[in-house]
């Protein structure tokens, strides 16, 4: 005589529940594992996104017709930026009588950010700085940030190239050189 | 008979345990079709979804070369795609927005902003990417002319520009680039010059019927002066049995003023546009890069569409220039300094200033050209009135290049 007598289907319906638990936790392991990697794989795919929209929109800074030193029919000047385009840019072409200051530079008044229409295709959601060496100026050509979202962090990437600045000397009208360097960034973000 | 207790209950006990049998089989066999047919499903869809995204990444990856090499101009670039040869590229543009993605697949990227000039279809293991400076008269944009080894072109013409065309592209008049080589690596010198060329054959006038498309993808048909194709003419022999989206010509009048494209519709030439003008002020020594546009673009949609972009960047580049009031002939930007760095009454101010025709003049009348050539190609997507702008950028830089220097005066550009 048995101690305790076994229920056969109960013992059966035990089995198969024991065996269906974890079949489902190892699908539920597949399945973290799985959107974990995707995850991951989504993040990267997103560096990878905005490393080449920087590459794109820094060449496209570079070679703006906009900015840069034309020399009538020659081929223009690599690297260089016409100083004189870039004060038209920025409002500064309306001459100051010295001692008088030239206006304050804001970004938002920029050229390029009042016809954000057009140029919101040729930059993005991007910023271009111009630091000029020779008098330590930092101008903003354009600034175009992502909306603010709780849950995002906006991160930005810039990348920064030398270039020659060319301007005229208003006492020989010739070509006068500095130094400055172009900081081109792109915005993206992530979700925290 | 009677069959005993002990003998029916075991008959039944046997018949119990064969139909549970058969039903424990059925019920693992359904079981493990489902889960069978689920991860199949997810297979498959993940399959799909990776197509999707390779299709995307080489999308965008080509985007990016597109920028690299369309902002660096007077560049050839040779892009070895021999492992996209299976992918056909599709090249459209309405509205002044340009798409390119891959036949069959859904992600295309759209493109506003640079001109790019293409047949409307490419299959091949080499993609030839060109850039040239689009300048009416200052640099404007620059042109991307995208197209492959395995599209032939066909030249006929022999003045100056159809020689010029040939020396560029590195075309030969012998033998048209085999499309089942595989490409070089760019590196390799003397026998990849011939791979690291564009497929471009120079014909005479009397070897028309000459022409032969071989293993090529497509052919255009390039008549500089309109000797060769004209509307209802039979296509070339050869040409015959080529399916018509694969055979286009385009006839450059004598003068290269306009560009009329022709299409193969049962074997004959059927005219596809008007003759189109080309806006260009090329000197000499340059390439026309907007009549190179012309033989390079798949359709005159193409054409229209891509110089529209081109046309649309022209009042942006003239307010740099000559300041945001230029309309209403009130210098700013770059002209104001320039003025400005001259003295009152200076043969330099007064050129800028005064003369008939002076700089603010013709500035002015060029950016109000180029505002009225935009809102036609807006309101009938032809590009008819732009033709002023020939007139104004000649002006300008007649007197950029000529009176200027010869005042000793800064240039504008």
């Amino acid at each position: 005589m048995k101690l305790f007598p076994i229920n056969r289907k109960a013992q059966h319906m035990t089995e198969t529940i024991a065996v269906l638990f974890i079949f489902f936790v190892l699908v539920a392991f597949g399945l973290i594992f799985y959107f974990k990697w995707h995850e991951g794989a989504i993040k990267e795919e997103q560096t990878q996104a905005r490393a080449s929209r920087a590459m794109d929109t820094t060449l496209r800074v570079l070679f703006l017709p906009e900015l840069m030193c034309t020399r009538g029919d020659a081929v223009p000047e690599d690297n260089c930026v016409d100083m004189m385009k870039v004060r038209s840019l920025i409002g500064q072409d309306i001459p100051t009588i010295p001692p008088n200051p030239a206006p304050i530079l804001d970004p938002s008044q920029s050229y390029f950010m009042r016809n954000q229409q057009y140029y919101y295709d040729v930059f993005g959601v991007a910023k271009v700085v111009l630091h000029n060496l020779d008098n330590s100026e930092n101008i903003v050509l354009y600034d175009k940030s992502l909306s603010p979202d709780p849950t995002k962090q906006i991160i930005y990437e810039p990348t920064y190239f030398i270039v020659a600045l060319r301007d005229i000397d208003d006492s020989t009208h010739q070509s006068k050189y500095g130094f400055g360097y172009l900081e081109v960034g792109v915005y993206g973000e992530v979700i925290q | 008979m009677v069959i005993p207790h002990h003998k029916k209950s075991r008959t039944h006990q046997n018949s119990k345990g064969q139909v549970e049998l058969v039903f424990n089989w059925m019920y693992i066999l359904i079981a493990g079709g489902v889960i069978l047919l689920f991860f199949v499903g997810i297979v498959m869809r993940q399959k799909d979804i990776s197509e999707q995204q390779l299709g995307d990444q080489v999308i965008h990856i080509l985007q990016s070369i597109f920028t690299g090499s369309g902002v660096s101009e007077n560049t050839k670039n040779f892009i070895d795609t021999s492992g996209l040869q299976h992918y056909e590229f599709e090249f459209s543009c309405t509205d002044g927005v340009s798409r390119f993605g891959i036949v069959g697949q859904g992600g295309t990227v759209e493109d506003t902003v640079q001109p790019i000039f293409s047949p409307e279809r490419l299959q091949t293991p080499r993609l030839i990417l060109w850039s040239l400076p689009y300048k009416l008269p200052y640099k404007v944009t620059d042109f991307l002319f995208v197209t492959s080894q395995n599209t032939q072109y066909a030249i006929f013409g022999e003045d100056e520009f159809a020689a010029e065309f040939v020396k560029a592209t590195g075309g030969d008049s012998s033998k048209p680039v085999d499309p089942a080589a595989s490409p070089a690596p760019a590196s390799s010198s003397s026998n990849s010059n011939k791979e690291l060329s564009f497929n471009v054959k120079s014909y005479d006038d009397d070897q028309y019927e000459d022409i032969d498309i071989g293993k090529q993808y497509q052919i255009r048909i390039v008549d500089i002066g309109g000797l060769q194709i004209s509307p209802d003419k039979e296509v070339p022999i050869s040409l015959k049995n080529t399916p018509d989206i694969k055979a286009t010509a385009v006839v450059i009048s004598a003068d290269h003023s306009t560009a009329t494209f022709y299409r193969k519709r049962a074997n004959l030439w059927k005219q596809w546009s008007d003759p189109i003008p080309i806006i260009s002020i090329t000197p000499d020594d340059e390439k026309d890069a907007a009549a190179y546009a012309a033989i390079f673009a798949g359709s005159p949609e193409l054409y229209i569409c891509n110089m529209q972009k081109a046309f649309a960047r022209i009042p942006y580049v003239t307010k740099i220039y000559a300041g945001e009031n230029i309309a209403s002939a009130q210098p700013g930007g770059k002209l104001n300094m320039l003025i400005d760095s001259y003295p009152d009454l200076s043969e330099c101010r007064n050129a800028y200033t005064k003369s008939d025709p002076n700089i603010i003049q013709t500035l002015q009348t060029h950016f109000i050209a180029s505002l009225a050539c935009i809102q036609e190609i807006k309101a009938t997507s032809t590009i008819g009135s732009c033709t002023t702008l020939i007139q104004t950028a000649s002006e300008l830089n007649t007197m950029n290049s000529d009176t200027l220097v010869s005042q000793g005066c800064t240039t504008l550009y």
